[in-house]
């Protein structure tokens, strides 16, 4: 293929990358010399910010940059939410780290990077984009999952570097049968047995990085172990960007993985919805949650060809990373490690904001009407439904309808009974507010999910 | 802005308003101001609001004889709830108000709407402060309750959106639009062969008779209404079932007239055995709440058997008149039966049968009042009741003559049992822990009662007027069965 490359391009394309690394490795370097995680997390916000005002005022017409990336509607609309849940990881670390007494500026620029890699992978057309975009989003990932260092941050950063590890291994093995089998790097239609396989492989990776079944052992130990800041950023922004990507590889190769998507969604609504019921551990809890929904995800992938169902798709990972940002930034400013549900009996009592907050989020991911849970839940059963998968719609409401009971448990603690230990909670007026700004987000889409449609028409302004 | 919209935007002014002035005044003055705008809706109404084109959403409002007094029915006995909690001794009210207006936002736009999606959207969302307000107000095992409650609704309505996703799809397929209007889904459900529509069927079924509740899957109702607090019992046996019965008649029988038709005689068979054995377990019961509350399956019994009672290959047009009618009868009194009960058991703490004996010196006017609900629940002469049963009765008898001597013996027990609990509460022996400090009605007390008293006779007496609305509906049902 051929690629023409100008300076142009750079600047129209690339200026807002190179700007926010750029201005995210000063922000690091002041950091690190002044000692102040104030001065790294402001620029790494305002690199953020820069990806953010990309996404909306773009003007060129990069639709192949440099032939690998595909800048269209999708690309854009990633771009903006990534930066988004980029922002809330920004203002949650920061209360973190402040709150544990660290100096520890990295984190920031980790969150930066790891953004910037989720972006790209959004718009990978080969391969090998992909395969790096994949790994700068991932490296980042262990190291700030590791910034708290107990037990717990150790044994899950182990965890979560080793599997990843090997799931990447696949990848490349994967890679490598689909360049045999199709000469070429560029994601296209199989023309082998082998590369069929290598297509398999690589999703099986991806799978694996959204924390979908049988893929999902990691997700209950890290989502319980790591700082609920990287959590956040893990629960909303890597599946995000893993999704975006198994949709470009479903719609690059044109093919509709059937049976490979009949097996994730029926096991990851199983394990996740039984699962979940068992969990004393809320951080546990919602990582089971995290895997049902994943697999209501992936029914939204049966739409592949669909006129709609990229856009479903979007709403359903956009809502969902917002509730689950807001419910982990709850969680995050808990001085408890582990959160036992235990020690949020009669939260309400003392701290109603925050329970309303929390319970607002909780009942997000029930799908229950009213808020973004319901109409995501209705767009997944209506393309599954439109494909003619019966069997996995009728498990994922019978999963739905079981997962329905842990939800509620949290919110049984927080409202029905009283509190027996004091609870330890730091308030922060800053985050609040922005959990307040991200529970009405999760109402207005819930009771008006056209606003989202609009605004996916409306980014890049130009378009 | 129209009474119509009025009534569906107070409650909403209200529920926001709750969030930052916590004052149970607020759920007063907007129940009251709903009340109000819901009194001048013209029958016949109908207009359309686009919500969300991409789901198929739209709110289109609706409403007809069907509807309308069951529109009143919420609007007026929400008030009288917050007209009540003025004077209820009861913790975290500002919270109460909150939740009672979310309920009542929802339930108000659930009735007037025509389309499917947008129904099951109310339908459902009802569970989540319904939920809260059984385990945050209720008594004794009130999570348990809720769960139980929030459970069972939700198993029913999961595979009610299926069916109604599948009718949309199939319409989406031949049209190329989206829609879940009512008319449309008739359209393409005329269509599907007989198996689908009985499987789509079912997904309805199975959710309204959760809600209703119906014989098998009624097991939810009497923990619920029990635990929850008075004004709970008060919505949940007034309207919430109503819900149920509502939507069966207005979507389930119009989308599926051939499979009614088919197998109507096993709704009929379920209702009478919940007619039945809901009066029998209701003279068992020890607990004056739980009573009431099997009272409520044994009636709800009525209108499931009249909206389905088929004479030859027709359905009974009295059947129909008589379950609407029924429906805002038992309303009326099953919801002001929980709000005596609740009115004493704040005073004693205890619903317990045995704990009570000859209370009705002390206070005759909770006894009279209680007399004429139990009378219009048993279907005495001159109160609503006696129309709503008899024309139940009428069609049950015109369908099936076993039916209709079973009906009647249901009737029959139902003056059993709750003559029986007047008996044993209000009249004999005086017991004087109970009676000494036994207070009668306060003024609010007396002021929540006798609106609902007053329409228990108006209903008895000029039944014509209210048959005249009813009309109006039932003719809409009655039109799509008989093709």
């Amino acid at each position: 293929m051929e690629t023409s490359f100008t300076i142009r391009d750079l600047i129209e394309d690339w200026g807002a990358f190179v700007l926010s690394l750029i201005l995210g490795s000063l922000g690091l370097i002041l950091g690190r010399l002044l000692k102040k995680n104030l001065v790294s997390m402001l620029f790494n916000l305002f690199a953020l910010l820069i990806l953010l005002i990309f996404s909306i005022l773009y003007s060129g017409d990069g639709n192949e940059v440099f032939g690998i990336f595909e800048f269209d509607r999708f690309f854009f609309n990633s771009c903006f939410w990534l930066s988004v849940f980029g922002i809330i990881t920004l203002f949650v670390s920061f209360q973190e780290v402040s709150s544990k007494g660290e100096v520890f500026p990295e984190n920031f620029f980790f969150v930066l990077l790891s953004s910037l890699g989720a972006i790209l992978m959004t718009s990978s057309k080969d391969f090998l984009s992909l395969f790096i975009s994949k790994e700068l989003m991932s490296f980042n990932i262990y190291a700030m999952i590791y910034f708290i260092r107990d037990r717990y941050g150790v044994e899950s950063a182990f965890k979560y570097f080793i599997s990843s590890a090997l799931l990447s291994l696949f990848y490349l093995l994967g890679f490598s049968f689909f360049i045999i089998s199709n000469e070429t790097i560029f994601i296209s239609n199989p023309k082998t047995i082998l590369g069929i396989l290598g297509v398999y492989l690589v999703l099986f990776d991806l799978f694996f990085k959204s924390g979908s079944a049988p893929f999902h052992f990691w997700v209950p130990d890290v989502y319980q172990g790591a700082p609920s800041s990287t959590v956040v950023f893990a629960g909303s922004v890597v599946k995000f960007a893993s999704f975006l990507a198994i949709m470009r590889i479903f719609d690059f190769t044109g093919q509709n993985y059937q049976h490979l998507l009949e097996i994730i969604v029926v096991l990851s609504v199983i394990i996740g919805s039984f699962g979940g019921l068992v969990q004393k551990e809320l951080k546990r809890l919602l990582a089971y949650s995290s895997i049902a929904h994943s697999g209501f995800i992936s029914l939204l992938l049966f739409g592949t060809g669909n006129k709609d169902f990229k856009e479903f798709l979007l709403f359903y990972l956009a809502t969902y990373g917002i509730s689950f940002a807001g419910a982990f930034s709850v969680i995050s400013l808990f001085k408890n490690t582990l959160l036992y549900l235990e020690d949020i009996r009669g939260f309400s009592s003392s701290h109603r904001f925050f329970s309303l907050l929390l319970s607002v989020f909780l009942l997000t991911f029930t799908g229950l009407p009213l808020l973004s849970g319901f109409p995501s839940k209705y767009f997944a059963f209506f393309t599954a439904l439109s494909s003619k998968e019966f069997i996995p719609v009728i498990i994922s409401a019978i999963g739905s309808l079981i997962s329905l009971y842990f939800y509620f448990i949290p919110l049984v603690r927080t409202f029905m009974e009283s509190a027996e230990n004091k609870i330890y909670f730091n308030i922060n007026t800053f985050i609040g507010l922005i959990l307040m700004i991200l529970a009405f987000l999760s109402f207005v889409f819930g009771v008006y999910p056209d606003l989202f449609f609009i605004m996916i028409q409306k980014i890049p302004l130009s378009s | 802005m129209d009474a119509v919209k009025m009534t569906l935007i107070f409650p909403y002014l209200g529920f926001f308003l709750s969030l930052f002035i916590r004052s149970v005044y607020i759920g007063f003055f907007f129940s009251l101001a709903t009340l109000i705008s819901s009194l001048f809706i013209n029958v016949g109404y109908s207009d359309e609001i686009l919500i969300a084109e991409k789901i198929g959403f739209s709110i289109s409002l609706y409403v007809d004889g069907l509807n309308i007094l069951l529109i009143w029915l919420t609007t007026g006995l929400f008030f009288l709830v917050f007209l009540y909690a003025i004077v209820e001794k009861r913790e975290r009210k500002d919270e109460y108000t909150f939740l009672f207006l979310l309920l009542e936002s929802l339930l108000i736009p659930s009735f007037m709407t025509k389309n499917v999606l947008v129904f099951y959207f109310f339908f459902d969302a009802t569970l989540i402060p319904m939920f809260f307000i059984i385990g945050i107000w209720g008594t004794g095992r009130k999570v348990y309750s809720a769960y139980k409650f929030l459970l069972f609704t939700f198993f029913g309505s999961v595979l009610f959106l299926v069916s109604i996703i599948y009718l949309g799809i199939e319409f989406f397929s031949s049209e190329g639009r989206l829609s879940f209007e009512l008319e449309d889904l008739i359209k393409v459900a005329g269509q599907l062969d007989f198996q689908t529509k009985a499987l789509l069927f079912l997904g309805f079924f199975l959710a309204f008779a959760v809600k209703i509740p119906l014989m098998p899957v009624h097991v939810w109702l009497p923990d619920a209404h029990t635990e929850a607090p008075t004004g709970g019992s008060v919505i949940l046996a007034g309207i919430l079932l109503k819900l149920g019965s509502y939507g069966f008649l207005r979507f389930a029988l119009p989308l599926f007239p051939d499979v009614v038709k088919e197998y109507w005689q096993i709704i009929a068979v379920i209702s009478l055995a919940g007619i039945i054995l809901g009066a029998v377990l209701a003279l068992s019961q020890e607990d004056m709440k739980r009573l009431i509350a099997y009272s409520s399956v044994s009636h709800m019994g009525y209108i499931t058997l009249g909206s389905v009672a088929f004479s030859g290959d027709k359905i009974t047009y009295e059947g129909l008149q008589g379950a609407v009618l029924q429906m805002v009868n038992h309303g009326i009194a099953t919801g002001a039966l929980f709000f005596i009960v609740g009115m004493i058991y704040e005073r004693t703490h205890t619903r317990m049968i045995r704990d009570y004996s000859g209370i009705a010196r002390k206070v005759p006017i909770f006894t009279f009042f209680f007399f004429i609900f139990a009378l219009s629940s048993i279907g005495f002469p001159s109160t609503g009741g006696f129309i709503g049963e008899l024309l139940v009765i009428f069609s049950a008898m015109r369908s099936n003559i076993i039916f209709g001597v079973l009906v009647a013996a249901g009737a029959i027990f139902s003056a059993g049992y709750l003559l029986y609990l007047i008996l044993r509460v209000f009249f004999g022996a005086e017991k004087s822990d109970i009676n000494n400090h036994i207070k009668d009605t306060s003024f609010v007390e007396f002021l929540t009662l006798v609106p609902l008293a007053i329409f228990v006779f108006i209903i008895g007496i000029f039944p014509g007027y209210f048959m005249k609305i009813i009309d109006g509906g039932v003719e809409f049902v009655w039109k799509h069965l008989l093709q």
